[in-house]
C-alpha cells in the first residue's frame, strides 16, 4: 500500500483529469465522489511501479475509464439517471462551454474518451489506442466520427 | 474549435469535496489495514510467544531425569531415563569403558532397547558368560515408571541367570544398594561393589 503523503499527490495531481473523465461518462456528482474513492483506493493499494510519470498518468486514465464503464454496466445507474442530472453537472460552466461539454456528452460512450483523450490531454490515435486497448484504425474511425458530430453540433472547423 | 473543445475541458475542475473524500476513502482504508496488520502481529506474537513456551517447557520436561538404570558389571554404567522413559545421559565409572560406552550410542534410545544394546554388547556378553554377576538397580521418583522399567529390564535379563534387578528409592545415592533396608529386590542380590556413587563417574 502506497504512503499516503504519496495519494494526496496524486490526488493533487490528476483530481481534474479524473473529473474530466468523470464529466463525461457519468450523469450525477454521487457517481463522481464513488469513482473519485474507487480510483485513488486502487492507486493506494495498487503495486504498480510506475516508470515515469507519462506512465502513471496513462494508468490513470485508464483505471478512471475503467472505473466509469463498471459504475455504468449497473442496470440501475444506467436507467435511472435523468436529462436533468446530466445538466446539473455543467451548471457551473460559462455557456459557451456548457454547449461544448453538451455536445460531447450527446456523443456515443466510445467516442467520447477519444475526443478527451486527443483534444485536451494531446494524445496520438497509438498512443489513445495503447491506453484504451483498442485497434489504431478503431480510434482513428471513432475520432472522425466524433470530430464530424461535432462539427454538426458546434458549427466552425477542426484543427484535426 | 480545437480550442474551444480544450477550453471547455480546462474549465473543469475536480471540487474539494471528491477529493476529501477520496482522501478519507483512502485514510480510512490505511487505518483499517494498519489495524488488520497489529493485530495479524499480536496473533503471530502470541502464536510465537506459546511455541517458545512450549518449546522451552518441552525441552525442560524432555532433560528432566525422572528414573535412573544402574547396571553394575565391569563397565558399570548409568542410564539417566526421562518421564518419556529416554534415555538422556550415560554415564560409566570405569575409564576403561569409555570407548565401549560411546559405541552403544543409547543416548535418546528407548531404555529397554538401550539395556538390551548394552547386554548384547560384546563386553558385556563377556563378562555374564564368565559368571560374574551383574546387578541391575532402577531408582526413580514416580513409581508406576519405576515399576515398569523394573519389569521391563527383568524381561530383558531372564535369559540371565547371574543378571539381579533391584528397585531403590531416588534419593539413595552414593550409599551401599545391598545395605539398604529399602531396597526392594526382585532378584538375588550381589554386591559388586560397583554402580552409582563408588567411582568418580564420567558424564556422556
Amino acid at each position: 500500500m502506497r504512503r499516503e503523503e504519496e495519494v494526496n499527490q496524486a490526488i493533487e495531481r490528476y483530481a481534474d483529469m479524473v473529473r474530466r473523465i468523470c464529466l463525461v461518462h457519468v450523469k450525477n456528482e454521487t457517481d463522481t465522489e464513488d469513482i473519485f474513492q474507487t480510483v485513488f483506493l486502487k492507486y493506494a493499494l495498487s503495486s504498480v511501479c510506475f516508470e515515469n510519470e507519462e506512465h502513471e498518468k496513462a494508468w490513470m486514465i485508464r483505471v478512471t475509464i475503467n472505473a466509469c464503464k463498471d459504475w455504468l454496466k449497473n442496470f440501475f445507474r444506467s436507467h435511472t439517471v435523468s436529462l436533468e442530472q446530466v445538466r446539473e453537472q455543467t451548471e457551473l460552466l460559462e455557456q459557451e462551454h456548457r454547449e461544448v461539454w453538451e455536445a460531447v456528452i450527446s456523443l456515443p460512450e466510445a467516442y467520447r474518451d477519444v475526443i478527451y483523450l486527443h483534444y485536451y490531454e494531446g494524445y496520438t490515435a497509438p498512443q489513445i489506442a495503447q491506453i484504451l486497448g483498442k485497434n489504431v484504425n478503431t480510434v482513428y474511425t471513432r475520432m472522425t466520427r466524433a470530430r464530424n458530430r461535432l462539427k454538426e453540433e458546434l458549427g466552425g472547423e477542426l484543427d484535426g | 474549435m480545437d480550442e474551444r473543445i480544450r477550453e471547455a475541458f480546462a474549465a473543469v475542475h475536480a471540487e474539494e469535496k471528491f477529493k476529501n473524500a477520496a482522501r478519507a476513502a483512502v485514510t480510512k482504508k490505511q487505518q483499517k489495514k494498519m489495524a488488520s496488520k497489529s493485530g495479524k502481529r499480536r496473533y503471530v506474537a502470541v502464536v510465537a510467544s506459546c511455541l517458545l513456551v512450549m518449546l522451552v517447557g518441552g525441552g525442560w520436561v524432555y532433560a528432566t531425569p525422572t528414573a535412573s538404570i544402574e547396571i553394575q558389571a565391569e563397565p558399570s554404567l548409568e542410564l539417566t531415563v526421562n518421564g518419556f522413559g529416554r534415555v538422556i545421559a550415560v554415564r560409566d565409572f570405569d575409564t576403561e569403558a569409555e570407548d565401549r560406552v560411546v559405541d552403544l550410542s543409547v543416548m535418546h534410545c528407548h531404555y529397554k532397547a538401550a539395556v538390551q544394546q548394552i547386554l548384547e554388547s560384546q563386553t558385556m556378553r563377556n563378562w555374564l558368560s564368565q559368571g560374574e554377576n551383574m546387578e541391575i538397580v532402577i531408582r526413580g521418583q514416580n513409581n508406576s515408571q519405576c515399576e515398569q522399567i523394573l519389569s521391563c529390564v527383568e524381561s530383558c535379563v531372564s535369559g540371565h541367570g547371574n543378571a539381579h534387578c533391584y528397585r531403590k528409592g531416588w534419593q539413595e545415592r552414593g550409599t551401599d544398594d545391598r545395605d539398604e533396608d529399602t531396597s526392594i529386590p526382585s532378584g538375588q542380590g550381589h554386591n559388586h561393589g560397583q554402580g552409582n556413587g563408588h567411582h568418580g563417574g564420567k558424564d556422556r
